[in-house]
């Protein structure tokens, strides 16, 4: 249809177009909650960020900023932790207790990484999802590594040099020969353990297992989902559709103005 | 008949057909103008084209490895895509402007308007346009095999893919040859400017999502039910709804490949594509109407002027 509409040799009537395309976006402007795969930084992982941002605001006591940061990452949780530790964060705001929400955070993030590494001995073959996988358990690490560095700097730089041997563990297939290191799954399984039993040590956990809620871990294709929500405060927010009809303005006008 | 054959298969098929199509272009050109001693070099940069693939999969595969290599990747996609979408959109003007200037002469006219500087242009086209097809299948190879490029390389169905897609290809070309350079030039050029329109979206989307730039409406509308565009968004939408879309994730992320399509794109990404069709229609069309000799002194009738073109097919110039 659109080739017809660029090169259809008749007279197209420009008016007639641009009232098309603006019947087309008011129809569809509805907006949608959902989740969707995401181009995103595989190395990120959304909770990790939600969780500084979350500080950011409880830092100046903002308590509903963080909450609606909270809620963001909410539903991601609740499908792969479970409802109680949703429960315990929510409690813990509905007191205001900044303490409670920080600690149940931190749990809920080292619960993220033991789903993580999970994940990836669950299916030890995919090297590049488990790659993935493994880069979000790290950037979830980062976020909770100043703290322990603060109190334990030794154990912070065990869990850190277990990341780097993981990822070591994970191997590579190499192209053609080239660069091909063998995975070793024993070599990953003790990196994992030691990761997890410093963690459950230092937050004071009685168990890292992940209370499965909707999948066993197995499912976890490490996929971060676009965001759905949109803050139309931030300035940033606006640019790249000004942008964008400043260019479609501009081309119009010009092309009047010639004529 | 393995899936991973299947994926293997469509991927090469899908960028080789993209690839050959704009070199065909090129060289099509090049033939109908009666210079076709500089094919040669053309096909020179497609082949360097494909080594320089193979060296950016040995790069990822071996150098980029660590965990602060990872993001990387995706600053080189959104960079490859819109310089693509660039390069592509310079084409259809350039493809325009040829056109034009057939208004009815006689193809073998035309030696004039090939520079040396031309050549190069076309040359250093060719060789960016298959560049970016080999990167993009050695992506799709990593994401499809787990990781294990050589799996996908090796296997039947990127060579089946490859056979299919040059098959097509050829019949295509050898068939316009029948065609008058002018019509050729549209149909082709509108495929190009479809590809063009996806890349400059798909590029938006990555920006989106790394949040390089931001959105006012992240999800203008959701298809996924329909047509999900990548198999983990089907997998998603499963496990929230219970039941399957309509249309498998695999054909989704063919046409994404293809044409760019997004079954939950931004606003942004909507009015950008709406907006580049547009924008393109205005300006090809306003150059014409401006740079248009005066038609009348040249515009043969429509007699049938045979002509032998370089292939030895007769031609109608109507």
């Amino acid at each position: 249809m659109i080739m017809i509409i660029i090169y259809d040799e008749g007279k197209m009537n420009m008016r007639v177009l641009l009232q098309t395309m603006l019947l087309v976006l008011l129809t569809i402007s509805i907006p949608i909650e959902a989740m969707a795969y995401s181009y995103g930084d595989p190395s990120e992982e959304q909770v990790a960020i939600a969780y500084e941002e979350m500080m950011g605001y409880l830092n100046n006591d903002d308590y509903d900023k963080a909450r609606e940061m909270f809620n963001t990452v909410k539903e991601e949780i609740q499908l792969h932790m479970g409802n109680e530790v949703v429960a315990n964060v929510e409690e813990a705001f509905d007191a205001e207790d900044k303490e409670s929400i920080i600690n149940h955070m931190q749990t809920i993030l080292v619960l993220n990484i033991s789903r993580r590494l999970g994940a990836i001995e669950k299916k030890f073959d995919d090297v590049d999802k488990n790659k993935v996988l493994l880069a979000k358990a790290n950037a979830t690490y980062k976020v909770l590594s100043p703290n322990v560095q603060n109190e334990k700097p030794e154990t912070n730089s065990k869990i850190k040099e277990e990341f780097e041997n993981a990822l070591k563990a994970l191997g590579n297939p190499g192209l053609f020969g080239v660069g091909e290191k063998e995975a070793d799954f024993e070599g990953y399984k003790e990196s994992k353990e030691v990761i997890l039993n410093e963690l459950k040590q230092y937050f004071d956990l009685e168990s890292v297992e992940v209370g499965h809620y909707a999948n066993d871990g197995t499912s976890d294709d490490g996929q971060n989902s676009t965001q759905s929500w949109t803050d139309y405060a931030q300035l940033k927010n606006w640019v790249p559709m000004i942008v964008i009809a400043v260019i479609i303005i501009g081309v119009v006008f010009y092309v009047r103005r010639r004529r | 008949m393995s899936s991973l054959e299947i994926q293997a298969l469509l991927i090469t098929f899908r960028e080789v057909l993209e690839a050959l199509l704009i070199v065909g272009i090129i060289t099509t050109y090049l033939k109908r103008i009666k210079r076709p001693e500089f094919t040669k070099y053309v096909w020179l940069g497609v082949g360097l084209a494909v080594l320089a693939s193979f060296g950016a999969a040995l790069l990822f595969q071996v150098v980029f490895t660590g965990f602060a290599a990872m993001g990387s990747e995706m600053y080189l996609k959104i960079s490859i895509m819109l310089i693509s979408s660039v390069l592509l959109t310079q084409m259809v003007f350039w493809m325009a402007k040829h056109s034009r200037n057939m208004k009815g002469e006689m193809e073998s006219k035309l030696d004039g308007f090939l520079t040396t500087g031309n050549v190069v242009g076309m040359v250093i086209h060719s060789f960016l346009v298959v560049l970016r097809e080999g990167i993009e299948t050695v992506f799709f190879f990593a994401a499809i095999t787990g990781g294990n490029i050589e799996k996908a390389i090796t296997g039947w169905g990127a060579i089946s893919g490859v056979l299919i897609a040059v098959t097509i290809s050829y019949f295509f070309f050898k068939g316009t040859m029948r065609v008058p350079l002018k019509t050729f030039f549209k149909v082709t050029g509108a495929f190009i400017v479809i590809v063009a329109a996806g890349l400059l979206v798909q590029g938006i989307s990555m920006m989106q999502d790394l949040k390089i730039i931001g959105s006012v409406m992240p999800h203008a509308y959701n298809l996924t039910a329909f047509l999900p565009e990548h198999p983990i968004d089907y997998a998603h939408y499963i496990r929230d709804n219970g039941v399957a879309p309509l249309m498998s994730g695999e054909i989704g992320i063919f046409f994404k490949a293809l044409f760019g399509y997004s079954s939950m794109p931004s606003i942004e990404e909507v009015v950008a594509y709406i907006g580049y069709f547009v924008v393109i229609y205005l300006l090809v069309k306003h150059n014409g109407k401006e740079k248009v000799q005066k038609p009348t002194s040249q515009k043969t009738s429509t007699a049938n002027a045979y002509q032998k073109n370089s292939a030895g097919v007769s031609t109608i110039n109507t």
